[in-house]
């Protein structure tokens, strides 16, 4: 009697996925069959004919279509662009030009490179900076303050703090706008290492725009909130933006 | 320490998952037949298999794992597809090849028969067919890189076969004589 042999097993064959008992079946079969072995050979054919049509699949496409799964090229030129809008929004103080004899006498102190490394970071002094004129931040920031110089007193460290202010933030400063005057005077009364510090270029700005500036009593001047900040970060002190 | 093991412990997989791209560009393609298609169907099973790597239990299955994944991708594909087709493509496809005329003259007559036979299989017998004869999976394997039963595998790859038989067995001579014989 002649063993049946079904395609699928002649497919299992050329897969080499019989086992030996299947195998040993199928050799047997194979013998004195040449229709079997035939039809056994034109599988063969198939697989590897299908091997061969794919064995070189054309190249993928390098072209510049946005692809359809990729993170959309919108979303990063957003980014880019709204990060420019800010370092641009941030930088507008510096728009004045210093005139040609301060620049040359600046230069030559703007040639020294600024470096943090090798600053050993304090977390007991801090920089807070204010350039914006937001009732939320002046608010935040003397709230900061308070908590601060409330913190040092209770767990007994010592916290020195300065509050730096340039630009719009300068408003905090100035005795004829500012909402705080009575709360910044608290502050300074019982707080020996608090210090406020208004930016010189800043004011020497409204000046010439006819502004008359008139900063409350505890506030001092410094040349420019820049240089004064970096001044503090190269001494170790913490800078935080409010 | 999530980030550092991604540095360092992954990184031999992260390589090998790399090197895995010309082979699941190769069985894409025979899925769809479309380079475009295909490479996008690869980029994003490597950006899925990328992200969800700490979910590969057992890196001897990195295979069958991104096959897997390669499947899923593909269906997603025809769900949000539904029988948009870019004209555009077509045409780059017909032109943008860079071979010698010599070269694509000698076998193109038996490779491009053989893609548009596989074409023309139902999906789910192009895919078992293509697991089984380009990537050399088990039959296992392949059952459950396409969550089907075994027996299905085997049933769809016989009736892949047979159909492909059906049409390119006169490409080759050798078994074009065998098949005249086997008729008489």
């Amino acid at each position: 009697m002649k063993p049946e042999i079904s395609q699928e097993q002649l497919n299992a064959f050329i897969d080499g996925e019989l086992d030996q008992t299947e195998k040993d079946r199928l050799f047997v079969a194979l013998d004195g069959n040449p229709e079997l072995a035939q039809r056994l050979g034109a599988l063969r054919a198939v697989k590897e004919m299908v091997n061969h049509g794919y064995a070189e699949p054309p190249p993928a496409p390098r072209s510049k279509r946005p692809r359809r799964f990729a993170v959309p090229h919108y979303l990063a030129a957003g980014i880019v662009l709204v990060l420019g809008l800010a370092m641009g929004w941030m930088g507008r103080g510096w728009s004045s030009p210093p005139r040609p004899v301060q620049f040359a006498q600046n230069h030559a102190g703007m040639l020294r490179p600024i470096s943090l490394a090798g600053v050993t970071a304090d977390t007991r002094k801090i920089v807070l900076h204010l350039d914006s004129d937001q009732p939320v931040k002046l608010k935040t920031l003397l709230d900061d303050v308070d908590y601060l110089l409330r913190h040092q007193t209770t767990q007994g460290r010592p916290v020195q703090v300065e509050v730096i202010a340039n630009n719009y933030g300068l408003d905090l400063l100035r005795a004829d706008i500012t909402p705080y005057a009575a709360r910044i005077d608290d502050l300074a009364q019982h707080h020996a290492n608090i210090s406020f510090v208004a930016c010189g270029q800043t004011m020497h700005r409204l000046t010439k725009e006819g502004v008359k500036v008139e900063l409350l009593p505890q506030v001092r001047v410094a040349p420019t909130a820049i240089g004064q900040i970096i001044n503090r970060l190269q001494h170790g002190w913490t800078y935080i933006k409010v | 320490m999530n980030l550092l093991s991604l540095l360092v412990g992954d990184a031999d997989i992260r390589s090998q998952l790399k090197e895995r791209r010309t082979r699941l560009y190769r069985v894409a393609y025979s899925w769809c037949h479309d380079r475009a298609l295909a490479d996008d169907l690869v980029q994003e099973a490597l950006a899925r298999g990328l992200a969800r790597l700490h979910q590969l239990r057992n890196p001897a299955q990195l295979d069958s794992w991104l096959f897997k994944i390669l499947h899923n991708c593909w269906r997603d594909c025809f769900r949000c597809q539904k029988g948009f087709q870019d004209v555009d493509e077509l045409e780059d496809y017909h032109y943008a090849h860079d071979d010698t005329p010599e070269q694509i003259h000698s076998r193109s007559q038996v490779v491009d028969r053989v893609r548009a036979a596989v074409a023309l299989l139902p999906i789910g017998q192009r895919q078992v067919l293509t697991l089984i004869d380009l990537e050399e999976f088990s039959y296992n394997q392949v059952a459950e890189i396409l969550e089907i039963p075994v027996g299905t595998v085997m049933s769809r790859l016989c009736r892949g076969r047979q159909s492909l038989k059906a049409t390119l067995i006169e490409l080759a001579p050798q078994v074009k004589a065998v098949a005249l014989r086997s008729v008489k």
